[in-house]
């Protein structure tokens, strides 16, 4: 039974990995393409709460001028999760997969200002 | 802890108590007195050896820009307005001169500037508080536009610094230290941060008909190991400005524009 548990496990593992995908937001990245985007992002109109009720949460970064970014990603390959675990995003997040990719740009006051999208394969980095 | 003199001009200092009103009204003698104190705070400064590691790096590596000039270039790191107050200064012994810089806050090393200067210890001074300021090799061709850098130019400023110069603030990683040993660490991606010269929103690499939009990982120390890179020399009130490059492929040949698109800039026309 002991000897079965690694065995298992790396089943499990291996199909956890084989198929999905990962995305950050409530998963509409999927489907989302450049026409949908410009009807749903619309500078100077748009707010951060409208973008979230469409899109989920992205990653924030903000800036000292109270500028923020939001921003969305989605890659096929692997199951949502495996990038955020610890030694095991390691790999994942370096293996050459399809990206798509959202990011907004948000002025101090929540209105959105600019937005880009753009799909590549990810393009591994070894790292300092 | 460095000592540096504050100088305090009193001027229209009473030499002695005033006199009686009824004696004849008579200027007492203007002084001029100075008092010295040891500043609160160490000042951020790099050694002249460091600055000319980097031109020795610079020289050996100037085929990636053989047209270039070597400057140095400061950045507020933590508070825009310190760039109106930051002054620069040459510091050997008791001596400092100050050290002109251009509108954009470069310098170069003065001619006579030596080796044998930096082994008696001398350094670059600035009259702001350790931390406040991030040094940065600025190697600049002629003839690329203001709103343009130029890829190998920016690929010798990694050489010239990193662990050259070794102007960024913070911790080195033993692994850096190996790839860096060989000639190497410059083949990596987040070997190196820079700082365009406005907020931006996106990098586009331009080689002829070849064109590349970075992923937003390499802006603003957004994500992955570049993220991780700002542990290492994290300027706040530059984080807007901040990307890193592809170094890693070396396809992009030398001569490569580096684009800026910046946060300011209207959203672009959706392509037909």
């Amino acid at each position: 039974m002991i000897a079965r548990r690694p065995v298992m496990l790396a089943v499990v593992v291996a199909g956890l990995c084989a198929s999905g995908c990962s995305t950050v937001g409530n998963g509409r990245m999927a489907q989302l393409d450049a026409v949908q985007a410009a009807a749903l992002l619309v500078p100077g109109r748009t707010t951060q709460d409208e973008v979230r009720q469409a899109l989920g949460q992205g990653t924030v970064i903000r800036f000292r001028s109270g500028r923020e970014t939001w921003h969305y990603l989605y890659r096929k390959g692997i199951a949502p999760g495996w990038d955020d675990v610890p030694y095991i995003g390691l790999i994942t997040s370096r293996l050459d997969r399809p990206t798509k990719e959202l990011v907004i740009l948000f002025d101090g006051a929540g209105v959105l200002r600019r937005w880009s999208m753009q799909e590549f394969r990810t393009a591994p980095s070894k790292g300092a | 802890m460095r000592i540096a003199p504050l100088v305090i001009a009193l001027l229209c200092v009473p030499a002695r108590p005033a006199p009686p009103a009824a004696t004849p009204a008579s200027e007492p003698a203007a002084q001029h007195v100075e008092v010295t104190a040891p500043l609160p705070t160490a000042r951020d400064e790099k050694t002249l050896s460091q600055l000319l590691s980097a031109r020795e790096a610079f020289d050996r590596h100037h085929a990636l820009a053989p047209d270039a000039t070597l400057a140095f270039r400061l950045y507020a790191r933590l508070d825009p307005d310190d760039l109106a107050r930051l002054h620069l200064f040459f510091v050997q012994g008791t001596q400092r001169t100050e050290v002109a810089l251009d509108e954009r806050q470069r310098f170069a090393l003065a001619p006579e500037w030596t080796r044998a200067d930096a082994d008696r210890g001398a350094s670059l001074q600035t009259n702001l508080p350790d931390g406040a300021v991030a040094w940065k090799v600025d190697i600049r061709s002629p003839g690329v536009p203001e709103d343009r850098r130029r890829l190998g130019d920016l690929r010798l400023e990694c050489e010239a610094d990193t662990f050259h110069g070794n102007l960024q603030r913070g911790l080195r990683t033993p692994f850096s230290a190996i790839l860096d040993a060989n000639d190497e660490l410059c083949l990596l991606d987040d070997a190196e941060v820079w700082f365009a010269e406005r907020p931006i929103f996106g990098v586009t690499l331009l080689s002829g008909e070849r064109r590349r939009t970075l992923p937003y990982a390499y802006l603003h120390g957004s994500t992955g190991t570049m993220a991780l890179a700002g542990l290492f020399d994290w300027p706040y009130a530059l984080r807007d400005r901040a990307y890193f490059l592809p170094l890693e492929d070396r396809s992009w040949p030398d001569d490569t524009q580096v684009l800026f698109d910046a946060m300011d800039d209207p959203q672009p026309e959706p392509a037909p």
